[in-house]
């Protein structure tokens, strides 16, 4: 399970937060999974709801300090001045306003919002899959998912991108398949 | 797709790159953790893989969700979350003879001793957790902590720990722990690289605050035992319905190796004796006093006469053995319908751990005592 798993789980996480934190938290994600083996259900065919549920809810742990980098990078007129907060090098989306909007967006979203939306646009689990992970009825999934796209294309359009016509043709696509 | 997920796909997409190292590390600090479940006094007598642990593998009264994890992890960040540790750590178990002295072994009926610790309990005030307060447990028993050196090398070491524990519905829980410095190692070198990083987590105090709880994830008491959105106060206070739902849940948890899917004694064990630790709400008297009558009606369960716990106080010894190897007691106050302590030793009467319940509540505010 470590093996198929743990680079995706890896990979949203660090999105997610700074990447020693992140690495910490994955690292952390599996050891929880093997404390809580017996309670989880092996009949399931797909164990990364599960896993993405551990890792979103020790996300939670450092939601302050996500929504802090998130906004000191709305904030950042440079965004090569903040690899602090975030590694530096990125793609170049989030060298845009864009990507600025983008990380206000999310900073304003609530946690289960956020963590709904991400879970949505950065693996592939379905509506029912983020369910299981969050731990909540798939209507809620479905209306937090509504909200935040919501949220994020209103503060894209203000930030005067194109919400029609992204910038980001050709980029690679998030290594969210890779490790499975 | 959308605009705004096309953005959100690129967004910090370079940041998900995988890392060898940092993979190679979370590898090798699981690898160490089964280990330490295998090995340890940690009450998990013989997980063998992640993948495919036996189901009798592991003893009846779970570590509750946020118990160990964050105990680990505390390694690396500071200590922040051993607080969640103590409160339902039933798991964390020790052996007979350590600390408590048994006063007068006097085998009686264990079934005796439980129906008369349920119609106690039935007679207590119960003062439910309302909006606005919360539930103070505080607990004593031992941490296991786990984590690596500035160079990487994984050390554990047991240490007592004393944790009180605020929770509410739906807020940020609250904890203080502290660390005693009595350490006890798995092996000489994890004694020798202990020393050499400074003793670490020994004699200290951490204030902590965990992810809203009990009602959110994991730190829901029940959720992750498929009782879905059940609450304390509605779990069902008539014996019969109550050991039938008992056994729901622990059917789930011996379902998860993919096993039978029904649960055997030790199970059904764990899960009342967890339930009756009320580590995140407290529970009706009523359902508190089935509980008792839950335990009563396991097969195999007996009374080692009164005993004292920890802390000196009198209570009568209910052990049941385990997967024929683990030997797990708990001492109840007979009077009160009130559970004193959990321990579990070896076959052969090896400490393994224990839990003492030292005091419980609904308090106004964190950092109220009842």
């Amino acid at each position: 399970m470590f093996d198929r798993h743990y680079d995706a789980i890896a990979a949203f996480l660090r999105r997610r937060v700074e990447r020693a934190l992140a690495d910490e938290l994955a690292s952390e994600t599996f050891l929880r999974a093997f404390d809580a083996r017996d309670r989880y259900d092996c009949a399931r065919d797909d164990a990364r709801p599960w896993l993405y549920g551990i890792a979103a809810n020790l996300l939670r742990s450092h939601r302050r300090s996500e929504e802090r980098r998130l906004r000191a990078y709305a904030r950042a007129a440079a965004p090569a001045a903040d690899t602090g907060a975030f590694d530096g090098v990125e793609g170049r989306i989030d060298a845009t306003r864009a990507g600025r909007a983008l990380a206000a967006a999310l900073a304003s979203l609530g946690p289960g919002e956020r963590d709904a939306l991400l879970l949505h646009a950065w693996t592939d689990l379905t509506y029912e899959q983020i369910a299981e992970a969050l731990a909540v009825p798939v209507g809620t999934v479905r209306s937090r998912i509504h909200r935040a796209r919501g949220v994020v294309r209103e503060l894209l359009a203000a930030s005067g991108e194109a919400v029609g016509e992204p910038a980001i043709a050709g980029r690679p696509a998030p290594a969210r398949e890779e490790s499975r | 797709m959308t605009t705004e997920l096309r953005y959100l796909h690129a967004f910090r997409a370079a940041a998900a790159a995988p890392d060898e190292e940092a993979r190679a590390a979370a590898r090798a600090a699981l690898l160490a953790e089964i280990e330490v479940a295998a090995s340890s006094p940690s009450a998990q007598p013989a997980a063998a893989t992640p993948s495919a642990p036996a189901p009798a593998a592991r003893s009846a009264p779970a570590v509750p969700a946020g118990g160990r994890a964050r105990r680990r992890r505390s390694l690396l960040a500071g200590l922040g979350g051993l607080a969640a540790a103590g409160a339902a750590a039933v798991a964390i178990a020790l052996g007979t003879g350590v600390g408590g002295g048994d006063v007068r072994p006097q085998p009686a009926s264990a079934a005796e001793a439980l129906r008369a610790a349920a119609g106690a309990a039935s007679a207590q005030p119960y003062v439910p957790l309302t909006p606005g307060r919360y539930w103070y447990v505080k607990t004593s028993g031992f941490g296991d902590m786990t984590g690596s050196d500035s160079a990487r090398r994984t050390m554990s070491v047991t240490l007592p720990v004393t944790t009180e524990r605020w929770t509410a519905p739906g807020r940020w829980s609250r904890s203080r722990t502290a660390i005693g410095t009595a350490a006890r190692f798995p092996t000489e070198r994890d004694r020798r690289l202990w020393i050499a990083a400074g003793r670490p987590w020994a004699g200290t105090v951490h204030d902590d605050r965990g992810a809203p709880s009990p009602y959110d994830r994991d730190e829901r008491p029940f959720a992750s035992d498929r009782l879905g959105t059940a609450r304390p106060e509605d779990l069902p206070e008539e014996v019969e319905r109550l050991a039938e739902r008992v056994r729901q849940i622990a059917d789930a948890g011996a379902a998860a190796y993919g096993g039978a899917g029904s649960a055997g004694r030790e199970q059904v064990w764990g899960t009342a004796v967890r339930l009756l630790a009320q580590g995140d709400a407290p529970l009706p008297p009523r359902t508190r006093a089935a509980l008792f009558e839950v335990l009563a009606q396991i097969p195999g369960v007996t009374s080692r006469g009164t005993v004292r716990d920890a802390r000196g106080r009198s209570g009568t010894a209910i052990a049941l053995t385990l997967f024929g190897s683990l030997r797990e007691e708990l001492v109840v106050d007979e009077r009160t319908g009130t559970l004193l302590e959990t321990r579990s030793s070896g076959r052969d009467g090896s400490f393994r751990g224990r839990t003492t319940f030292l005091a419980s509540g609904v308090v106004d505010s964190v950092r109220a005592r009842p």
